[in-house]
């Protein structure tokens, strides 16, 4: 079941940053619920962080709801 | 980034930060609906911290990982605990459109969460933003 929130979390954000570099992972040294997000993408440019991150909670944000229980967010520019 | 987002700059309130360690806004229902009470409490302070607990017994690291920089910079800062408010917990996930906690005010607008309170300590920016505060 844990590998399966890892996955979905990864289509999820796949399917919204088409072609961009996009790393999901377990945190270090959390439970299964909290993810580690990694992305790359030009959609950031022009962003300030706040947005950036508000970008990739907001695709998440039904997840929140559910299984997830906290996301450690990196965002880059290409 | 860091390895561990729960402990950037150590876990001890000591005594000599003490006193600036979140001062906490009570939680207070009255006959307010949840949003005059969220705008209320993001305006209580310069700089609001929404989180699980409150600095001294924090309920999640991420809550105490935002709320210990803070204390580390010596800048005055007030806490709600939105654990003891239900219904401004679901509120204020769409006021801010952000759906986790810590959530971090400063003068009335949205700064980030845990995530973007390290990386704006670690580049330095953060001491910055709040540098008006620390000298008050």
């Amino acid at each position: 079941m844990e590998a399966s929130i890892t996955q979905k979390i990864s289509e999820l954000l796949k399917s919204q940053f088409v072609g961009d570099d996009v790393y999901v992972g377990p945190m270090r040294g959390a439970s299964d619920d909290h993810l580690e997000v990694q992305i790359t993408s030009a959609k950031f440019e022009g962003l300030g962080l706040l947005e950036q991150h508000q970008m990739v909670m907001d695709i998440l944000k039904e997840e929140f709801k559910d299984q997830l229980h906290a996301v450690k967010i990196k965002t880059k520019k290409p | 980034m860091s390895d561990n987002p729960f402990n950037i700059v150590g876990n001890k309130v000591d005594d000599e930060h003490a006193s600036l360690a979140g001062n906490e806004i009570p939680t207070g229902f009255d006959e307010e609906n949840t949003a005059e009470r969220i705008k209320k409490i993001i305006n209580a302070a310069p700089l609001v911290v929404f989180m699980k607990g409150n600095a001294f017994f924090p309920q999640c690291g991420f809550s105490k990982n935002t709320t210990m920089i803070f204390t580390h910079l010596q800048v005055p800062y007030r806490t709600y605990d939105i654990l003891r408010d239900p219904e401004l917990r679901q509120e204020i996930k769409e006021f801010s459109n952000w759906p986790t906690f810590p959530q971090v005010y400063l003068n009335g607008k949205l700064l980030g969460g845990n995530d973007i309170i390290v990386e704006l300590f670690e580049t330095g920016e953060l001491k910055e933003l709040v540098k008006d505060l620390a000298n008050q």
